[in-house]
């Protein structure tokens, strides 16, 4: 808290430079910044409270996810001294944003212990909490968050052909490897599976639906493309211009797929560009191409959700609760 | 005259000296493990056998060559002198995913160097890395991906892993200085282009620890410092 002492003697300066009545002179920005400091300082004062009474009892009282209550947990509390958070709009490995902790904080995240706090605190509550979460790494006082990723606010809907797209793009990318050939989490890799701090995780069954990153398509591809930070679920977000002739070989999906399967992927090879047109395409062309596959790996990882059948997939399932 | 002689006696003597400081000294020497080294463990391929399993593949993090000679010790100076020529360490600096393993193990790369890592197996890896001081990154390296490129900007050390393949770990070093060097299969290990001085010697290794040893350089000379690591 040695951070905390320093911005408070900081505080305690401008302070004294805002009542001052010979600095009365000093440049407005000046004051604006000591506002802005004092706001923050309280403001992380009144999160300490919150998190004495919400938090600590499973994040721990030094944010290291070491609460009294952790051991006993499945995932664990988040160690936010680590400064690494699965749920961000943010490129992979950047800080998560203010907005993101908001919404971690006050939705929660289903199947897990963190229960959505906007029920039981403020929307101030929460923003003070949040304020307070931050000061346990230093990480948030060395970089700023990257910009988030864009993610188009009407997602274009699920069809045949999208969710088709999608498991070819799922078979791809080896979303199996973990994931499974079928979705359920059971892929070749699956079994030994560990996250930053060494506890033993799985990857995850989509036939449950109940996305600890929140529901709806957009929530999906936020997860795909962001990659979750402290757990083996990496990046995606730049792998979706490959090429028809960067296929020779398709043994490797033996392993979980019959030949029928592989034959449908080599059918869906044969129509997509080939390294020499991806060239020729514009810089736009290429980011609708990318992005066309982006929704259509999504589509087909929500029509995996048993809540729902494939009818559903198609005309009712496009609410996103996390906006 | 007189006076234009002794200039060029005095240069004549200096040039020499010059010389031998330019060229600079070296450091040698060999890490042996302490003890008798534990049975190479072999590692179970669970995925890909037939890219990851075409030669057993063995557990990278104690490897005891002849001799007990320790590979894969990163020998580091402490306090090096200033500039150095960067490109004695390489021109390029790459790391290949081949046959589901890091070649090299250990990658010493300089700060803001592009690091280029290749994916020759053909099928998907993740690269995941541990890093503190540089952003980490967790992303994907599907089959059709051959080659990524990323930059650090702080010396650290630090592991890489592939989730998809667990027994995968291999070490960054990000480095701002030239003078380290990383053991070879006998424990052998050659720092050159060290000025003459007294000089703090770092040998890391990632199971063993750190042992820290001091060492003085004469000029155009080469000194030998062995050490031994124990568990």
């Amino acid at each position: 808290m040695k951070w905390l002492k320093w911005i408070g003697l900081l505080c305690v300066f401008f302070g004294s430079s805002l009542s001052g009545q010979s600095y009365m002179s000093a440049a407005t920005d000046d004051d604006a910044l000591a506002r802005k400091y004092a706001q923050e300082i309280a403001s992380i004062e009144r999160g300490r409270l919150v998190y004495q009474q919400a938090c600590e009892a499973c994040h721990g009282a030094n944010g290291d996810g070491n609460g009294p209550y952790a051991e006993a947990l499945n995932p664990r509390p988040r160690d936010f001294t680590s400064g690494q958070y699965k749920f961000r709009s943010t490129p992979g490995g950047s800080l998560p944003t203010d907005n993101d902790l908001y919404n971690t904080v006050a939705n929660g995240v289903p199947r897990t212990f963190m229960p959505p706090w906007k029920n039981l605190l403020s929307e101030e509550n929460i923003r003070d909490v949040v304020a307070y979460i931050k000061t346990f790494s230093p990480l948030f006082r060395e970089r700023e968050p990257e910009t988030p990723i864009v993610i188009a606010s009407e997602p274009p809907p699920a069809t045949e052909e999208s969710i088709f797209e999608g498991e070819q793009v799922y078979k791809i990318m080896e979303c199996w490897s973990c994931h499974g050939a079928k979705g359920h989490g059971d892929g070749p890799s699956a079994g030994e599976l560990e996250d930053d701090w060494g506890h033993k995780i799985k990857p995850f069954n989509f036939a449950i639906g109940r996305y600890k990153s929140g529901e709806g398509p957009r929530a999906i591809y936020k997860a795909i493309n962001t990659g979750l930070d402290g757990t083996p679920m990496p990046s995606y977000r730049e792998d979706y211009l490959y090429p028809r002739d960067a296929f020779d070989d398709l043994s490797n999906l033996e392993e979980v797929y019959p030949q029928s399967e592989i034959d449908e992927l080599r059918q869906y090879l044969d129509t997509i560009p080939t390294e020499a047109q991806l060239e020729e395409m514009s810089e736009e062309e290429q980011e609708s191409l990318a992005e066309k596959r982006r929704w259509a790996l999504v589509h087909y990882v929500q029509s995996l959700s048993q809540k729902g059948s494939l009818l559903r997939t198609l005309f009712f399932d496009n609410t996103d609760e996390t906006q | 005259m007189c006076k234009f002689n002794k200039l060029w006696i005095t240069l004549l003597l200096i040039f020499p000296l010059g010389l031998l400081y330019s060229q600079g000294g070296s450091l040698t020497g060999k890490v042996t493990f302490e003890g008798e080294p534990p049975a190479p463990q072999e590692v179970k391929i669970t995925k890909d056998a037939n890219v990851c399993g075409k030669e057993p593949h063995y557990d990278e993090s104690l490897l005891v060559g002849e001799n007990k000679g320790l590979q894969n010790v990163v020998v580091s100076i402490m306090n090096p002198p200033k500039g150095g020529d960067m490109s004695q360490l390489g021109k390029e600096f790459a790391i290949h995913q081949m046959g589901c393993t890091y070649t090299p193990h250990i990658c010493l790369v300089p700060v803001n160097t592009p690091l280029l890592i290749y994916n020759d197996d053909g099928i998907l890896h993740n690269l995941h890395t541990y890093s503190k001081k540089n952003p980490s990154f967790n992303i994907s390296q599907p089959k059709f991906k051959k080659k990524v490129k990323k930059t650090f900007k702080y010396p650290e050390t630090f592991p890489i892993k592939c989730d998809v393949h667990g027994w995968m770990v291999g070490y960054i070093v990000v480095v701002d200085h030239p003078y380290h060097a990383v053991t070879n299969e006998n424990g052998e290990y050659k720092i050159e282009g060290l000025p003459a001085g007294t000089y703090q010697v770092q040998f890391w290794h990632e199971k063993l620890g750190t042992i820290q040893k001091e060492v003085t350089i004469e000029a155009g000379a080469t000194a030998t410092l062995d050490v031994s690591m124990k568990m």
